[in-house]
């Protein structure tokens, strides 16, 4: 009875301690999968850093592009730019004008 | 015992030493290492607020920005001083010596080169890889349209602060809705400098300024300036000014006058020229001024454009002479006919009728005695003297123009109210506001007093137009349409008398003169080709008249 007894404390304490050696080695694992983690995200965070930088002198640089375009636009559509280029062109001042003082006959006649 | 009490009273010693650099660094110099800790992780950028926009009222810019760059240097990282001067002045146009003494100042860490220069310039810099050169961000104001409408729009300079500042014409009324105000974007960066995705980002106190859309319109402001420009050279002018203005709302449609300055460039120009001669400077209106007075003395019914005055010679008042502008008498003439031969004589009568009192009053009521409002920095109120100080002599003067000075910008509103049927209108530039958010500020016509009476208008629109078709200008005006107008030819006051030879010519209208839709004053200062007013400045007017014919699509009646 005795013996059975001793017995039966003995596979507790030994499946105890199995359990204890798993938790221990799963603990391991999850440190070690997240010590990985870590430096992967810190690595791509790195990476995307230098990508955001980049991103925003991309920006910068379109936003200097759209600047120039801007003034251009703004110099090109000047009436002293049209007026000039107008001219450079043939394009003549309108000097007479034809006023109509009555309602045109296709207008009378149309119903 | 002994031993290990020495012992611990030096490991004792040793911790309070610890403890007590700790709280030196960690209590002590706490603010100072993370403002360092700050610096090394945190990277802080100005944002620099944009200056609004001035459009014209179909939306074309006439005054944007334009990005540039201040180039500095730090002479402490720098080698080779002299030939960085040489690349720094061949590209920047600056003298090479200004430059080298600029980078030899060794004691500085950090030196301003040029200020304003633009993407192109620093493009070609940066392209140098040059150590110790650096850039930041600034902008400029951009004109497209070139150094037109100067007086109309101010220019941008720098406060006490070294702020961008407003100065003179819309730049200045409008300082603070343009100007918007700068904030700070703050970004935490890993060691090489690059902005760290995850962590924090921040944007605050950043409002660029607001935009303004004018009245002007784009088309007319070029031919007021283009004919402006023609009709100074023709007439060989000193100097001239046109106004446009919606008589009803008191839109400003143009605005042009010579000389002018470069709103980009204005350090160049004196001072005396930034200021807006058509609403800061004041000149006797001479014949122009008729109009007032006798649109007081009909609206009093003291006067009908029938009413005849005898005009036989000069009069004589208070010790001074009074003829005709050609010192020729008509006899019996009607007050239709003293404005179509702008007699000086017939207009001391008028003024007569009317007495000091009635006179004063009117002047008062068309505005002359305040400023009228605009929505431009400089305005000027040219006040009339005391009610006490007024002379016969002076109530006779002030009847055709003379002994009186006016703004361009008084008298063209006191016209409108003619041209509108009675009402003083205050005359506005800015037609909205345009909030960053999208908002829409609208800016309201305001009608401040009724001046005469509608009648009254309408009857002294009718001998306008009868002085346009039958005065000495009527040679000029265009043909078929109705223009209610008049000329004016003052004589200049000079070290306490007129000069006979220098005047200033003139001409007011409106038209078409049953329902305006602009009215218009042109002056020229001493024209050389003729003095008159019906010679120079009214046919001016009638020029670019007939082009507003075309451009509004009015037809002759």
């Amino acid at each position: 009875m005795f013996a059975l007894e001793a017995r039966g404390c003995e596979w507790q304490s030994e499946f105890k301690m199995k359990k204890t050696a798993r938790i221990f080695k799963v603990l391991i694992f999850i440190l070690v999968f997240l010590a990985v983690f870590q430096m992967v995200v810190a690595n791509q965070l790195v990476t995307a850093g230098g990508k955001l930088g980049q991103i925003d002198e991309k920006i910068k640089r379109l936003e200097e592009e759209n600047e120039l375009l801007k003034k251009e636009i703004a110099i090109f559509s000047s009436l002293s730019t049209i007026a000039e280029k107008a001219k450079e062109i043939g394009f003549l001042k309108a000097e007479n004008f034809l006023y109509l003082t009555e309602e045109p006959f296709a207008f009378k006649n149309s119903y | 015992m002994r031993r290990i009490l020495i012992v611990f009273t030096l490991f004792f010693i040793f911790f309070l030493l610890v403890i007590g650099r700790l709280f030196y660094w960690q209590v002590l110099k706490a603010d100072k290492l993370q403002i360092q800790a700050e610096e090394q992780y945190l990277l802080k950028e100005e944002i620099p607020a944009k200056r609004g926009e001035i459009l014209y009222t179909d939306g074309q810019p006439l005054v944007t920005n334009e990005k540039c760059f201040l180039v500095f240097a730090q002479p402490k990282l720098i080698i080779d001083k002299k030939e960085l001067a040489q690349k720094l002045s061949a590209t920047l146009e600056m003298d090479e010596a200004t430059v080298a003494a600029k980078l030899s100042q060794k004691d500085l860490y950090w030196t301003p080169i040029k200020h304003q220069v633009e993407i192109e310039k620093t493009e070609a810099i940066k392209k140098c890889n040059l150590k110790g050169i650096g850039f930041q961000e600034e902008s400029k104001r951009f004109y497209p349209e070139g150094s037109t409408s100067a007086h109309l729009l101010g220019f941008v300079g720098k406060d006490v602060a070294g702020r961008d500042k407003g100065y003179f014409g819309l730049e200045g009324y409008y300082d603070r809705e343009l100007r918007g105000r700068s904030g700070f974007l703050t970004v935490e960066k890993d060691a090489q400098g690059n902005p760290i995705l995850t962590d924090l980002r921040e944007e605050f106190g950043n409002e660029n300024g607001e935009t303004l859309v004018l009245n002007i319109d784009r088309g007319i402001q070029y031919l007021l300036e283009k004919k402006l420009k023609e009709g100074i050279e023709k007439y060989q002018a000193k100097a001239g000014g046109v106004i446009s203005m919606a008589p009803k709302s008191g839109e400003i449609l143009g605005m042009a006058d010579f000389p002018s300055y470069d709103p980009g460039k204005f350090l160049d120009f004196k001072e005396e020229q930034y200021k807006n001669p058509l609403i800061a400077d004041s000149f006797e209106p001479g014949s122009i001024f008729k109009v007032i007075v006798m649109a007081a003395a009909l609206d009093q019914k003291l006067v009908k454009p029938t009413t005849k005055y005898d005009e036989k010679g000069p009069i004589s008042i208070g010790g001074y002479q009074i003829k005709t502008w050609n010192d020729k008498y008509n006899g019996e003439i009607t007050m239709t006919e003293v404005l179509e031969k702008s007699s000086n004589v017939g207009m001391v009568w008028v003024a007569g009728q009317l007495g000091k009192e009635n006179l004063l009053a009117y002047l008062k009521k068309f505005g002359f005695s305040q400023k009228t409002e605009i929505d431009l920095q400089e305005e000027l109120a040219a006040e009339l003297r005391p009610d006490n100080q007024w002379k016969e002599i002076d109530l006779a003067t002030v009847s055709f123009g003379q002994g009186i000075a006016v703004t361009p910008i008084q008298m063209i509103r006191a016209v409108a109210a003619i041209a509108n049927g009675g009402q003083l209108v205050k005359p506005y530039v800015v037609k909205e506001i345009v909030k960053e958010d999208g908002g829409v500020e609208m800016m309201r016509s305001q009608t401040e007093r009724r001046v005469i009476k509608p009648e009254t208008a309408a009857v002294l629109t009718e001998m306008m137009v009868s002085a346009v078709d039958n005065g000495e200008a009527k040679w000029a005006k265009p043909q078929g349409f109705r223009i209610a107008g008049k000329t004016g030819t003052a004589q200049i006051p000079v070290a306490g008398h007129y000069d006979t030879q220098k005047t200033i010519a003139s001409f007011v209208g409106f038209a078409p003169a049953d329902d305006p839709k602009f009215v218009m004053l042109v002056t020229l200062r001493e024209p050389n080709t003729s003095p008159w007013g019906s010679e120079t400045a009214a046919p001016l007017f009638f020029d670019i008249a007939k082009e507003l014919f075309n451009y509004y699509g009015i037809s002759p009646d």
